[in-house]
């Protein structure tokens, strides 16, 4: 049948941006479930261009039809990401050996490279479908279509890099350009006006709409509640055993997890103490329990004020004590800012630089805010929702205290906000006399490394401190020596006292022992991978 | 043919990778500069096409040693064009004045990036119907369809390479090197298969680019300081 060149143009436009936007979906899933979002786009771009290829090859041997091809997408596309959360759940029931927190090649990853297979099939089909578009076309003008068919892969792209504004979940994304696909199968498949199929087309959404949501929720409640517990302190794994697939009538029963899908990371709220407490994961990575982030926080916000500073005290003039300007880089959650606010006067100005506008939302939220103190709201407080990376470029005020309080970098992404490019541009904001500090959870070699990184950057005196497993770097660029003492500061503590300050391992001062100018570090340009550990020794 | 196929297929989607890891670092969020970058690259692949397609096929092989000289230079230089350009204008709007809130100080950077991404996206484009002609005219239908296929496999070798050793065991400087090194390979080959094609100054300037590429691999670490002390320092 002769079609104009528009609706040719049009169509190639219109399959181009499904077959992209499952990519997209797929890739994204994947990277979620795998953290590794360089290996995970490469791969999932590649093999996908390379099934493409396969497809148009294939073409000449396989008898199908248009709408044929746009059925099986269809399926593909709506199937595929609830199919790589279910294959994921097997994976952390049967399959897991729980040595995920390390950058690299894991057991996990070669699950995923099993997960490829819809990717792999997607762009199979998209091929096929390339092929069989070009009986569409009038004779000569099939790099025209081509051209159009690449734009609306470009299409795919901006409306995905768009869409996370949204706050869809991936399993929504699919299903809305599945919807593109069936439309065109029941067109082209002359049954657009057959009540049988509009029916089994109308009920396999029905079906697929609540599918795609109660898998993500059964999934991610087995990643949560599966009571394999995991420690990684002190060298040990306990494993509890893992809740076969045939007790998953009970994750029934189980608390849902609510999810936050913001542009930048996935924010999951994990109940526990029957709701009253809960547990904060970005990504899938725990970042704290309401239980006892207290201690954390004290130590992290106090203790360098401890070291440094013996002229700060609470509620002191401006006059008698320099009033310390405070900056902290992460901490979206307010929990460190509140600590910080206990000062009062003393430090009246806090620069809060966090990414992910959804975060700062929830620190302000009224859940967060009776545990923050309202922090994020206080008029000491400054909120800036930008890129740390990208904002410390632009800046040009200098701070007694940066405190970098970001997730732990177990990505290539991760390890960016870990570099010497990154803390170079930190130290140029930090006064001579004043500190930086960070939370290293850090193995022998990782520890090397980050130290030659900073040296390089431009610190020269370092301290680790440890509490319960949690362990933080101190940093400064001057030359006198850190005051070991405890000193009360006059303000309220939950967990800090003199008692810490004697337990050994607390503090290890690392002095001023450089590394050698020829120690390798972690550079934005060429990353090296750090490892999770028990910290500073 | 296959192996020249492979090599510029390979290099091209490398040159991506890179630049949307260039700008995953200026700009941050990683996965949507490497959508956006992805789909920026398969439209402008398809431009390329359509632009020889339209341009006709006459001097194909005088053409495709300028788009490999021309990807070749680019692709050496990568890193120090794209992310040295971005301070370079950035400083320069902010030694006029500009205040450090402008959009000066980050659109012109931006639009240049993303430049870079549709140039080396529309050249690579170019590349294949050449090698496709060149093989047409050797081995006929099957031949030209057989490098259509070895270029999909060249991209996905090309795709699994950068992140399992190019980023992650040569970094961005000695990875765009070593990339643009294979790119002056693919030249030599073909200038070795069309001896007609082959002058003295193709061959000094492919050899030289080869040699500049080693350098530059070699010297990584004093290369990287130095960009990292320009950008950052």
């Amino acid at each position: 049948m002769a079609r104009s060149k528009a609706s040719v143009y049009g169509l190639a436009m219109a399959v181009s941006f499904c077959s992209m936007a499952y990519e997209l979906v797929l890739a994204k899933t994947l990277v979620f479930l795998t953290d590794e979002i360089i290996l995970w786009e490469s791969l999932s771009i590649g093999l996908f261009i390379a099934a493409i290829g396969c497809g148009i090859f294939l073409a000449p041997r396989v008898k199908t039809e248009f709408w044929a091809v746009e059925r099986a997408l269809t399926l593909s596309g709506l199937l595929a990401v609830p199919f790589l959360l279910l294959l994921h759940m097997y994976y952390r029931i049967y399959l897991a050996d729980y040595q995920t927190h390390r950058l690299g090649i894991s057991s996990l990853d070669w699950v995923m490279v099993a997960c490829q297979g819809p990717n792999v099939l997607i762009g199979l089909l998209s091929g096929l479908e390339l092929t069989l578009l070009f009986k569409f076309a009038e004779e000569g003008d099939e790099a025209r279509v081509i051209a159009f068919y690449n734009f609306g892969a470009l299409l795919a792209s901006v409306m995905f890099a768009l869409v996370p504004l949204t706050g869809l979940e991936n399993s929504q994304l699919a299903l809305l350009a599945s919807l593109i696909n069936a439309g065109i199968a029941l067109h082209f498949g002359r049954v657009a006006t057959d009540q049988r199929y509009l029916a089994a087309f109308v009920s396999l959404y029905l079906v697929c709409l609540p599918l795609g949501k109660v898998v993500e929720q059964i999934h991610r409640k087995n990643y949560y509640f599966n009571p394999i517990t995991l420690s990684l302190r002190r060298g040990a794994i306990f494993q509890t055993g893992p809740l076969p697939i045939s007790r998953l009538a009970d994750i029934w029963r189980m608390p849902s997890i609510e999810r936050i899908n913001s542009p930048y990371q996935a924010i999951d709220l994990v109940p526990e103490n029957e709701g009253h407490e809960f547990r904060l994961f970005l990504d899938g990575h725990f970042q704290f329990t309401t239980l006892r982030e207290r201690y954390y926080h004290e130590i992290m916000a106090h203790v360098p004020i401890m070291l440094t500073r013996s002229d700060i005290k609470f509620g002191s003039s401006p006059v008698s004590s320099p009033p310390l300007k405070a900056l902290i880089l992460g901490g979206g959650d307010g929990m460190l800012a509140r600590e910080l606010l206990k000062y009062g006067d003393a430090i009246p100005s806090i620069d809060l630089v966090e990414l992910d506008p959804h975060m700062i939302e929830l620190g302000k939220s009224l859940r967060f805010a009776h545990r923050n103190d309202s922090s994020l709201s206080h008029p000491n407080v400054t909120v800036i929702t930008e890129d740390a990376f990208t904002w410390l470029r632009q800046q040009k005020k200098v701070y007694d205290a940066v405190y970098v309080d970001f997730p732990y970098p177990f990505t290539f992404e991760g390890l960016r906000i870990y570099s010497v490019e990154f803390f170079k541009l930190v130290s140029r904001r930090i006064r001579r006399h004043g500190f930086l500090v960070l939370d290293t959870p850090l193995e022998d070699g990782s520890q090397t490394l980050l130290h030659a990184t900073l040296a390089l950057a431009g610190f020269s005196k370092f301290l680790g401190m440890r509490h319960d497993g949690e362990t933080f770097l101190l940093a400064s660029q001057d030359d006198k020596p850190f005051h070991l003492k405890f000193r009360r500061l006059g303000i309220p503590l939950s967990a800090l006292d003199a008692e810490w300050f004697r337990t050994p391992g607390s503090l290890f001062d690392l002095g001023n022992n450089l590394p050698s100018e020829e120690a390798p570090v972690n550079s934005a340009l060429k990353p090296r991978k750090l490892a999770l550990g028990d910290g500073w020794k | 043919m296959a192996l020249v196929t492979i090599l510029v297929a390979f290099c091209s989607i490398v040159y991506e990778l890179l630049l949307a890891q260039c700008l995953a670092i200026v700009w941050g969020n990683t996965v949507v500069r490497y959508s956006l970058t992805i789909g920026l690259y398969l439209f402008s692949l398809g431009m390329g096409a359509l632009v020889f397609a339209y341009r006709g096929k006459e001097h194909s092989l005088s053409l495709f040693l300028q788009i490999e000289a021309a990807l070749t230079g680019l692709g050496i230089l990568l890193p120090f064009i794209v992310l040295g350009a971005d301070q370079a204008l950035r400083l320069g709007f902010l030694k006029l004045g500009v205040a450090h809130s402008s959009w000066l100080l980050w659109l012109p950077s931006w639009i240049l990036m993303h430049s870079v991404i549709l140039i080396i996206g529309l050249l690579s484009g170019a590349e294949l119907p050449i090698l496709m002609d060149l093989a047409r005219n050797d081995g006929g239908e099957k031949a030209a369809h057989r490098i259509l296929g070895i270029d999909y496999l060249g991209t996905f070798l090309g795709a699994i390479a950068f992140p399992l050793f190019i980023y992650d065991r040569l970094g961005i400087v000695a990875g765009a090197a070593l990339t643009g090194g294979l790119n002056a390979v693919a030249a030599f080959l073909v200038l070795r298969r069309f001896r007609a094609y082959a002058t003295v100054s193709r061959y000094c300037f492919f050899g030289g680019a080869c040699l500049l590429s080693l350098a530059f691999v070699l010297g990584e670490q004093e290369l990287r300081h130095l960009l990292v002390e320009f950008l950052f320092g």
